[in-house]
């Protein structure tokens, strides 16, 4: 299954195909990843979005083989480069992790080590890669990098450590880090959500600069559509460990064809379509992932197909359709009727 | 004496009908605030300075603000959880300072607080029905029978059973929990409930439905809200007045439509052309809009004049915004702001958007 | 920094005193004559009184604390009548025991719990950790006097592995030429490696029967910090840079872990210090807990309240190195954070 919005596209930077992750308790199998699939092309940026529990940022660490015990990759691929990273051991990863597929997480106040400082942290990233590397230039590469996330005095700060930064300060070392080698692909996991909404435009505006000047394509996981209409040219709605919607960011703005991207974008108090009156909530509480419905899994939930039987007995298969603002796939039994409806 | 005005005359939204169920004047709150590490120098931090609003019967209130704005404090200030350094707290026409502790336990019954964190808020060890009961046994109220009758009758107001009842808080969902947090506040029949970022923690599909169940609570009771967000379109969407604060002041004050509509306080501006929207087109939009400068400041080094001055577009260096700190004044059509060159920088925004379109 | 040490130094005097305090009055509230029982029954009452006399117990109770007090750090610390010494010879003759127990103990000890926790915690190990945490809980409920007693029957009586309850070397050995006090040490200074041999022998139950609770309390406290650091997001960062898994649990996990589990150690080690009464009196380990017991025995106070005082001066020494330490090696109490952007 290929949820390439863009067909003629050149090789993409990173292709992932039928993806599956669990994790394993006594008690029950936990399907955070449940057979994903999507390419993303060079310099692409791709938001994930989904709600708490829906495996974001799991398919993350999947993707950096960084889901540890009792989690697991339980199949598929992930192409980088021109081989499968899938396969890889964790020693053999550690020369990939970081130089050509980075990350950038949530939390910057967590995010770094608070005892060590932040030019032996940012150091440690250059010299994971370049074990040969003199200290001294060492440390000259990590002020430049300082100074390329806008930090003044870099020289400086680097002896500093990160309780003496601002959160806004520890998210742009938290990306000199990531960008320190050039990766071709960067991974950020909420990368805004715990700053301030001032800040928050300005680590946009920085990772704007940093991914054209560096050519690197990003995967921006968040929930908050907001920020994936503001920074991404494709997005993929996750639900339930699947990707149910996957298009071009326009088109999940214009017409959201699977019910949960319509209802997820409804219930989002949005200033410039403000209604009065209840915010249209959907119903019910995100599926147990340990025991799924033998359907699609927003049946239960969905407005469409809550009561048609087809929907809680069948999973349904990708469906590529070509709505007002451009193609989409889309995992649902009534995605061309509801495309159809939407044109009209 | 133009702030004790504030909540005297004017309250926009309701038309100043009736006294304010709550009145702060000229509130400030002073900590000391002792350095890093184990024995730093404890010095004097003044997190919220000369705050004056008033609260009006059966409004919501909206306090919106970044991190360390003093947004908290003066929630926890205004139930006196906290105790002020200096000013005065009204609620329905007592002081609050005036109350010794069994006075003041006695009216929270009438005042309650529903936490940001659902969570940390429950006893692990107790379950739903006992946390909900437990404030009407502090309080008294009816015997037993009656008060697992009123638990379990305020259980299925916020939507949870009798079944839910019995579970414990870790075996519910965020949102789950914080229903029981509103069942608790709510059971004691309150007229006043602060509501503290009460869906910060919430994904999106369970923030409708908890802001649904609060909006529907608030008419079947006839409550009244205080409600701190940090995020503008929950309170746009929210509240019927709001104030926006800034390193513990209120830089403006306004009615919902005036306050979103036509913003004067640059630092408001700011704030909200930068709230990303759903809607297609957001990289445009986003080239579109200047930058901010710099980050939220902090109380500790709080500028001697405007508090936002560092940061302003329209200040920044002026002698009067560096100098002196522009009081809290009332325009014609009841819009606060504390600014001295008020409405500048919408001027400036709404001149660059249409150059550009 | 020179502001936090006067502070802390301020801190443990107040600690000093109130401990000094304590010993004081428990001394004179217990029942029992001093100088009844250092006459006997039959004394006169002249005699006695010419012997409260000589106690200072006929002065006002302000200047007998103040007389105790001064007395302690001029090292005069009174006299013990059921030993004919005074009583601060006493302790100089007996503190290298105890300090060499506690030392080697405290060693045995953190290493263990270092070892164990690690071996539980780093990859994920259900097996291990659940045989980890089952041993710690045996370890914590164990009287240590009962684990003395059973190491004693197993590894002297039956295997014949150990040496049994005789002190520090054998009976009639003679002690390497005294040097530090401390037999290891001592006996390797003068190349005795025989000495050495025996002494690491005499010492190894009676250092694990005293280290056995402190052990699992401190694997607990390792275990619980290392899985909570090791789930920060800093380590994934650290990992995502492309560290190996080992390079970013010891670089980053380690330190965060150790950092806040100092003060417990500073407490077990002020305590194996303070010496253990029951231990040494098993193990007949001739420091200061066997003398502090026969002076109870005795009822011989001037012994019983210099130990006291001394053990309160031990634990406030300990502590205040531990703050100092943080605030040597943790940047965040040795740096104040950023105040503005």
């Amino acid at each position: 299954m290929t949820v390439t919005t863009d067909a003629s596209s050149p090789d993409p930077a990173l292709s992932v195909r039928n993806l599956s992750t669990v994790y394993e308790a006594k008690a029950a199998t936990v399907h955070a990843v449940r057979d994903v699939s999507f390419d993303l092309r060079p310099m692409e940026r791709l938001g994930i979005v989904g709600e708490s529990g829906s495996g974001k940022s799991a398919l993350a660490l999947s993707i950096l083989g960084l889901i540890e015990p009792p989690g697991r990759v339980a199949g598929g691929e992930i192409m980088l480069g021109g081989r499968d990273i899938a396969k890889l051991s964790d020693r053999e990863l550690g020369s990939v992790r970081g130089k050509e597929i980075a990350l950038v997480l949530q939390d910057p106040a967590t995010a770094l080590d608070p005892v060590k400082t932040i030019g032996r942290q940012i150091i440690e990233a250059i010299a994971a890669h370049e074990p040969g590397l003199k200290r001294s230039a060492a440390r000259r590469r990590a002020a430049e990098l300082l100074g390329d996330v806008e930090i003044s005095h870099a020289e400086q700060r680097l002896d500093e450590y990160p309780h003496q930064f601002s959160g806004g300060m520890r998210q742009r070392v938290v990306i000199a880090m990531a960008i320190a080698l050039n990766p071709s692909v960067l991974i950020a996991d909420e990368p805004t959500t715990a700053l301030d909404v001032t800040t928050q435009a300005q680590v946009l505006a920085l990772l704007d600069r940093l991914v054209d000047e560096h050519r690197t394509a990003v995967i921006l996981i968040t929930h908050n559509l907001g920020i994936v209409s503001e920074f991404c040219d494709s997005v993929a709605v996750m639900y339930a460990g699947r990707l149910v919607e996957t298009s071009g960011v326009d088109h999940i703005f214009e017409s959201p064809t699977h019910p949960y991207s319509e209802a997820l974008l409804a219930c989002v108090p949005n200033p410039e379509k403000l209604a009065q009156g209840p915010l249209p909530a959907i119903a019910g509480y995100p599926p147990d992932l340990s025991s799924l419905p033998s359907g699609c899994a927003f049946a239960p939930r969905c407005p469409v197909g809550r009561d048609i039987p087809q929907c809680h007995q069948e999973a349904p298969q990708p469906h590529a359709v070509s709505g007002p603002a451009g193609p989409a796939v889309v995992e649902c039994h009534f995605a061309e009727a509801r495309i159809r409806e939407a044109s009209r | 004496m133009s702030e004790a005005e504030i909540g005297a005359t004017s309250s926009p939204a309701t038309n100043g009908s009736g006294p304010p169920i709550l009145l702060a004047e000229d509130l400030s709150k002073t900590f000391s605030v002792r350095g890093r590490g184990r024995l730093g120098r404890s010095r004097p931090v003044t997190v919220l300075d000369g705050i004056t609003l008033s609260v009006q019967r059966g409004e919501s209130l909206g306090l919106v603000g970044e991190s360390g704005c003093g947004k908290s404090t003066l929630a926890r200030c205004l139930l006196r959880l906290l105790d002020l350094s200096e000013g005065t707290v009204h609620f329905d026409g007592v002081d609050l300072n005036s109350l010794d502790s069994g006075e003041l336990r006695a009216l929270r019954r009438r005042l309650q607080f529903v936490f940001q964190d659902p969570f940390a808020s429950l006893d692990p060890r107790m379950s739903a029905a006992q946390i909900v009961e437990e404030p009407l046994e502090i309080h008294g109220l009816g015997d037993r029978g009656e008060r697992s009758k009123m638990a379990l009758e305020m259980l299925d107001e916020v939507g949870l059973t009798p079944e839910h009842g019995r579970r414990r808080p870790h075996a519910f969902s965020g949102g789950q929990r914080q229903r029981i947090g509103i069942a608790r506040a709510f059971v004691l029949r309150p007229e006043l409930v602060i509501l503290d970022e009460p869906v910060s923690a919430l994904d999106v599909s369970v923030q409708a439905q908890v802001l649904n169940l609060l909006r529907r609570l608030q008419r079947e009771l006839g409550l009244t809200y205080v409600f701190i967000t940090h995020d503008l379109a929950v309170a746009e969407y929210f509240c019927d007045r709001v104030a926006v604060l800034y390193l513990g002041q209120v830089v403006e004050l306004a009615d919902r439509a005036t306050l979103f509509r036509r913003p004067l306080h640059p630092y408001s501006v700011s704030l909200l052309s930068v709230v990303p929207t759903p809607v297609a087109g957001g990289r445009k939009r986003r080239a579109s809009r200047p930058p901010l400068i710099g980050e939220v400041g902090s109380v500790v080094e709080r500028p001697p004049g405007c508090p936002f001055e560092p940061r302003c577009q329209v200040g920044r260096g002026r002698a009067v915004c560096q100098g002196q700190r522009p009081p809290l004044e009332q325009d014609a059509a009841g819009h606060w702001v504390a600014c001295h060159f008020p409405g500048e920088a919408g001027a400036a925004k709404a001149g660059a958007a249409g150059g550009d379109s | 920094m020179s502001r936090v040490v006067a502070y802390r130094l301020l801190g443990s005097l107040a600690a000093i005193f109130g401990a000094s305090l304590l010993a004081f009055l428990i001394m004179r509230v217990l029942p029992g004559d001093p100088a009844r029982i250092i006459l006997g029954p039959l004394a006169t009452p002249k005699a006695l009184a010419e012997v409260n006399h000589q106690l200072g117990l006929d002065q006002p109770i302000f200047a007998q604390y103040w007389h105790y007090i001064s007395d302690f750090f001029t090292g005069n610390w009174g006299y013990s009548y059921t030993l004919n010494a005074s009583v601060s010879s006493l302790f100089v003759e007996r503190f290298p025991a105890t300090i060499e127990l506690a030392l080697f103990s405290f060693v045995l000890t953190m290493g263990a719990a270092v070892i164990l926790a690690l071996l539980s915690t780093y990859r994920h190990r259900p097996v291990t950790d659940a045989i980890v945490r089952g041993a710690s809980y045996i370890g914590f409920g164990t009287p240590p006097f009962f684990l003395a007693l059973l190491l004693l029957i197993i590894f002297f009586k039956s295997l014949h592995w150990l040496p049994g309850p005789e002190g520090r070397l054998q009976v009639g050995a003679s002690e390497p030429p005294a040097v530090t006090h401390l037999f290891l040490i001592d006996s390797l200074l003068a190349g005795q490696l025989n000495t050495f041999w025996e002494s690491l022998r005499h010492m190894l139950l009676p250092a694990i029967a005293l280290g056995i609770g402190s052990f699992s309390f401190m694997v607990r406290l390792l275990r619980a910090n290392l899985l909570e650091v090791s789930r920060e997001p800093f380590i994934t960062v650290a990992r995502g840079k492309g560290l190996p898994r080992w390079t970013a649990f010891r670089r980053h996990a380690l330190p965060n872990a150790f950092l806040p589990t100092l003060t417990s150690a500073g407490l077990v080690l002020g305590e194996f210090l303070a010496g253990s009464v029951l231990i040494e009196r098993v193990f007949d380990w001739p420091g200061i807990g066997s003398l502090v017991f026969e002076a109870i025995v005795k009822q011989d106070f001037a012994i019983v309240q210099a130990f006291i005082l001394l053990s309160a001066v031990i634990f406030v020494l300990v502590n205040l190195m531990v703050d100092l330490l943080y605030a040597v090696i943790d940047p965040r109490v040795r740096i104040p954070a950023v105040t503005s952007a």
